[in-house]
């Protein structure tokens, strides 16, 4: 147990720089976006998906509407449905009161660091479960310092550190290029967004471009690798 | 929207990541039951996805004076990540660029 949980930790460790620096800079950016001091901490906890809880304290201070909010967690969060598939075999025949947190906290970077374990590990679960919630207490812990340290900040300060989303999304889209074998996929999601940008305008643009790229992916899978 | 209105949107939100989680597990019993082409799909809607975010945080420039540093700095935080494959390095450069023109210009 406390090998496995050493194991976990070890396995983790790039994971907490990232989330520290990432949640950090989320708490700043949602305080600069106009959203209560709580909302960055509660979205960091329950949503747990980054790209989307951006996206959520953007909106913060606009008009609530519950259809966009959904469509749009849910079709930014769509690739989490794919990396459960690929758990579903790894996940087998553990128990719910296990699998339910494996399941919830299955981040883009646990994913990634998880991935490369035998499932047929001795303790694999406990393991699993352990690396989630490291990671997930290095997120919402991060946050937490953002919102703190945008609390003491003096304003002025922070002018332009909104930058750090685009920073994330253009960081990752980079990264994910140079993973790529071809880039039709990437190219799909600029053209469509930026395609939908021009013809439905900046408040209305998101779930139009997301349907374009399910469209597009669909019509050009023959040709993708 | 009220602390309220932004509680609903938190727990809207929370519903539709956790739906994308466990969607699998509810439908299908192991991943050999999934077409082949399902699981690439998979595979492309991450690259798209993060390439229309991209354009997300373009949404708001309307005019040059807003475009150009954001542009600018995009792409210097991009060539960073792929000279150096290091997330927080690529952020960091890409954020300090964008906070100094901002801030002087």
């Amino acid at each position: 147990m406390k090998s496995l949980l050493k194991e976990a930790f070890k396995t983790s460790l790039p994971v907490m720089a990232a989330y520290w620096f990432i949640g950090m800079g989320y708490g700043l950016y949602a305080h600069g976006a106009g959203a209560a001091w709580w909302f960055p901490l509660a979205t960091a906890a329950f949503v747990y998906t980054g790209s989307v809880e951006f996206l959520l304290a953007a909106a913060a201070t606009g008009a609530f509407s519950a259809v966009d909010t959904f469509a749009m967690a849910f079709l930014v969060g769509a690739r989490h449905i794919f990396y459960s598939v690929a758990m579903l075999e790894r996940f087998a025949g553990v128990p719910w009161r296990k699998r339910f947190f494996m399941i919830y906290l299955l981040s883009d970077e646990t994913f990634a660091v998880t991935l490369p374990k035998p499932a047929a590990m001795p303790g694999f679960a406990t393991f699993q479960l352990a690396v989630s919630a490291m990671d997930w207490t290095y997120w919402v812990t991060g946050t937490l310092a953002g919102v703190l340290l945008a609390g003491f900040l003096d304003p002025s300060l922070l002018k332009g550190a909104d930058f750090i989303m685009t920073a994330m999304f253009a960081a990752i889209f980079a990264e994910n290029w140079c993973n790529e074998r071809n880039h039709s996929a990437s190219c799909i999601g600029l053209a469509a967004g930026l395609g939908a940008l021009v013809l439905f305008g900046a408040d209305a643009f998101m779930i139009p471009a997301m349907l374009a790229i399910l469209a597009l992916l669909a019509a050009a899978r023959r040709h993708l690798p | 929207m009220t602390s309220g209105e932004s509680t609903v949107s938190i727990a809207i939100a929370a519903a539709a990541v956790i739906i994308t989680r466990f969607a699998p597990f509810m439908v299908f019993g192991v991943a050999r039951e999934i077409p082949q082409s399902v699981r690439d799909f998979g595979k492309w809607l991450g690259p798209a996805v993060f390439g229309l975010l991209v354009i997300y945080c373009f949404k708001d420039c309307g005019s040059f004076d807003t475009l150009w540093p954001r542009l600018l700095a995009a792409a210097a935080t991009m060539a960073v990540q792929i000279a150096t494959r290091s997330m927080m390095l690529a952020m960091l450069a890409g954020t300090a660029l964008y906070m100094i023109i901002v801030n002087l210009c």
